[in-house]
């Protein structure tokens, strides 16, 4: 197991060196700051004194070498706006972007697990169809269509909800739908296949003819063995909702990390898109080795095949 | 006696609580946008995002009359000039600041000084320098009075003082900030709104300042939101989430039009939209080509068909509201593609390719003006290649790829003159010939008669930039930029023809 672990963590860190590298260098060759902030008719020398004052125009390996010190030091740089640390003005957006994550990723296990799951018991019947048909449309509908159509009925129309911000708790409708639905598809289908899988697999077989209940069965057969397909989709699920939740805030105007993003990339604002790209990387590698770790944990089988 | 006091009496406690209740019953107003300004203050950004509120909290010292033209007191009272290159200026008495200091000379002194402006070393220079470079000094003489010289003659030093970049900060709040770029998240100034909250990417509120000299300011606060979708934008404006959205474009006009909550108001400002024409490119070295270019394009169609007709083609690359100084006889560019295929004929044009680099609609229509005119240079059998970029780097950066050919530009009028426009972007050291796009040596060397005192001598320099525009184009004019924004019926707002939104005592008011 030790050695599984320090693989996946070598990884991890390799990854995310990647990640700095490619976010430091593509930000810099994509567009220079000065014409973003001081204003497109700015002359020569003006961006001059703008690259001067933020270290631009000084060779980029070694802006990168310190740019790397710095990092290793917690030190994410400064926004050309305000100039606030880039890791404060990203931290003031986080619990937004992750009170709509949290929010959207509960509504998608809630509603997409117990689908796929009523589904594969069900299976060939027209209420499986009709879950599977929902499930297709819901996972291929970009989540911004599916904002724009909610806001046109229940903001323009109906004139229900707020279709802007995050003041209260009707705010947070009409974005988490929107999140959540592609994520409670894809749990519905895979949870779907999953638990097919499992009911034909001989164990399963063997206990229903053995006369379990059909509660044990599914807590103790079923449920385990289905589950980790599942899990195993938490990491593409959380990558899913890192871009989802950049579109869904910048259509509903979501004052959080993704609306943040957006702003700053055309702004080229390179520390605070550098410092979201990095946290979002972060975040990701984590959640992919967390779930290999869990799933390694709970099936031994992983371990034994990883070595 | 007494009676008159107690009337005295009761007309102060009647005022007082009209005013209260004028006060509280005013609106918080919710505007949203699509980008916010990144500095506060004018020398900091140079973009419309921070025009649109800059005037409603920094002062000028002169203000500008948008209704009527011309100039009035502003935060001076008077002025005049002592010779050609000095003016005096007597401050308004009892002006305050946003933190509650007094507004002074030393103010006015300190501002357009070396601390803020005036020197290679300030840091608002590199942006304030081609409006207000030709300021030598400012000097306070007494608390009311100040001295501003000029290292030459200006004809246009009122228009620089009334217009965008002419505010004035006040000192002390300058000098505490902790830097330049904080400073531009909270600046102070003298106007009827303060900076109340500033999130950066997401919404800046300005409040009422109720000790502004001009009178109550008639919103209790205004707050620009980003919200990037257009849809939701309309949605918001139709449904009274916002008050005012920015940035619609004319698609959008018949949806806010057909309901009865909403209007749009705006249309074409000071500013002009052009492409402009890389000398240095093969092709385009000869003249003759760029005036078969100019020649064929319908700009008319463009306009009505691209903008609804809710803009117009301008008379060259002049604006009417220069006044004496406009050109009534100027002959611009029209089109005439028969003309253009002969002039293409004449200079041997060969259907070598060059390259149209422009960016995704950072100008209202910007792809489809771009199709559009490599279309109508097809026809007269020019062969434009579009060219895509992501971003401003690759056609006006520092080290462009090579073979730019054509490129966009608004020509914006910060003040209504033509140095204020056609000679700033193109003349000597503008934004035009800094970047190797073009330059021309007659154009350059107009700038003194320009700069003179003598109206007629100004007019002819200027009659003859025109014609030089035209014979050896560094570009050609397209249309009169437009903005439009959407309004809730219950707001009576008028926009101006400049990005400033005017929420100034008189100037707004909600039902």
């Amino acid at each position: 197991m030790t050695s599984y672990v320090s693989v996946k963590l070598l990884r991890a860190f390799v990854t995310t060196f990647i990640l700095v590298t490619f976010a430091f260098t593509v930000l810099r060759m994509s567009g220079d700051p000065s014409t973003a902030v001081l204003g497109l008719d700015v002359d020569a020398a003006a961006q001059e004194r703008f690259h001067e004052r933020w270290g631009l125009d000084r060779p980029l390996t070694e802006q990168f070498a310190d740019y790397l010190r710095d990092l290793a030091v917690g030190d994410f740089g400064r926004s050309f706006v305000g100039d606030r640390p880039a890791i404060s003005v990203v931290l003031d957006r986080l619990p937004q972007t992750l009170t709509l994550m949290g929010a959207a990723l509960a509504l998608a296990l809630l509603i997409g697990v117990p689908l796929g799951g009523l589904a594969a018991f069900r299976y060939g019947t027209p209420a499986d169809r009709a879950i599977i048909a929902g499930a297709t449309v819901g996972y291929c509908v970009p989540d911004f269509v599916i904002g724009i159509l909610l806001i046109l009925l229940f903001g323009a129309t109906l004139q229900i909800l707020p279709i802007s911000g995050n003041a209260s708790l009707a705010h947070y409708i009409m974005p988490v739908l929107a999140l959540a639905a592609p994520n409670a598809s894809l749990f519905a289908r895979i949870t779907r296949s999953a638990v097919l899988d499992v009911l034909s697999q001989p164990h399963v077989i063997a206990a229903r003819m053995r006369g379990l209940p059909w509660s044990t069965t599914a807590l103790r057969h079923i449920v385990p063995n289905a589950s980790i397909p599942v899990i195993t989709i938490f990491g593409l699920v959380l990558g899913g909702l890192v871009v989802g939740a950049t579109v869904t805030e910048n259509v509903f105007a979501w004052p959080g990390v993704g609306q943040l993003l957006v702003t700053s990339a055309r702004n080229r604002d390179l520390a605070v898109v550098q410092t979201i790209v990095i946290l979002g990387g972060v975040a990701m590698v984590l959640a992919n080795l967390m779930v290999d770790l869990f799933c390694a944990w709970i099936d031994p089988r992983i371990r034994v095949t990883s070595r | 006696m007494q009676k008159t006091l107690c009337t005295l009496a009761v007309a102060t406690i009647l005022a007082a609580g009209t005013t209260q209740v004028v006060a509280e019953s005013r609106k918080d107003l919710m505007m949203a946008v699509t980008g916010l300004t990144k500095h506060l203050d004018p020398m900091g950004q140079n973009a419309n995002v921070n025009e649109r509120i800059s005037q409603n909290v920094l002062e000028n010292l002169i203000f500008w009359d948008f209704e009527n033209g011309g100039f009035k007191p502003g935060l001076a009272e008077s002025w005049r000039m002592l010779d050609d290159t000095t003016m005096e200026l007597t401050l308004r008495s009892g002006v305050m600041c946003h933190n509650g200091e007094d507004f002074t000379a030393e103010d006015v002194e300190i501002m357009f000084g070396p601390e803020r402006f005036n020197g290679e070393a300030a840091p608002g220079w590199p942006i304030a320098r081609s409006f207000l470079g030709i300021i030598e000094s400012v000097k306070a003489i007494d608390p009311t009075t100040v001295h501003i010289k000029t290292r030459s003659p200006d004809p246009l030093l009122e228009h620089r003082l009334a217009s965008w970049m002419g505010q004035v900060p006040c000192a002390d709040a300058y000098r505490e900030a902790a830097n330049w770029e904080s400073w531009g998240t909270a600046v102070v100034g003298t106007g009827p709104y303060r900076v109340a909250e500033v999130r950066p990417a997401e919404l800046q509120r300005f409040e009422a300042f109720d000790g502004y000299w001009g009178g109550t300011p008639p919103l209790q606060s205004f707050t620009l939101k980003i919200v990037p979708e257009m849809a939701n934008r309309v949605s918001g404006l139709l449904t009274g989430e916002f008050d005012m959205i920015t940035e619609i474009t004319p698609d959008q006009f018949d949806t806010i039009e057909s309901s009865p909550d909403a209007r749009v108001e705006g249309g074409p400002i000071r500013n002009i939209r052009v492409v402009l024409y890389d000398k240095s490119d093969p092709v385009l070295a000869d003249p003759r080509i760029r005036r078969a270019m100019n020649m064929a394009i319908d700009r008319e169609l463009i306009v009505k068909t691209l903008f609804g007709g809710k803009t117009t083609v301008p008379h060259g690359l002049q604006m009417k509201s220069f006044g004496d100084m406009f050109v009534e006889e100027h002959q611009p560019a029209s089109f005439d593609p028969d003309a253009a295929r002969k002039l293409i004929k004449e200079t041997g044009y060969d259907g070598r390719a060059f390259t149209y680099r422009y960016v995704n609609d950072y100008y209202t229509a910007e792809v489809a003006t771009a199709q559009v005119l490599q279309q109508m240079w097809k026809d007269v059998g020019l062969n434009v290649q579009l060219d895509m970029k992501e971003s401003w780097d690759p056609i006006t950066g520092k080290n462009p790829e090579p073979g730019r050919a054509v490129l966009n530009l608004s020509n914006a009028a910060y003040y209504p003159d033509p140095l204020g426009q056609l000679f700033r972007l193109y003349g000597k050291g503008g934004y035009v010939p800094t970047r190797n796009i073009w330059s021309n040596a007659e154009f350059d060397g107009l700038q003194d008669e320009l700069l003179s005192l003598d109206h007629p001598t100004r007019k002819q320099a200027f009659a003859r930039l025109l014609e030089i525009y035209e014979q050896d184009p560094p570009g050609t004019f397209l249309h009169v930029l437009p903005m439009f924004y959407g309004v809730r019926a219950d707001v009576e707002w008028t926009a101006k023809d400049t990005a400033f939104m005017d929420f100034r005592p008189g100037k707004i008011s909600t039902q």
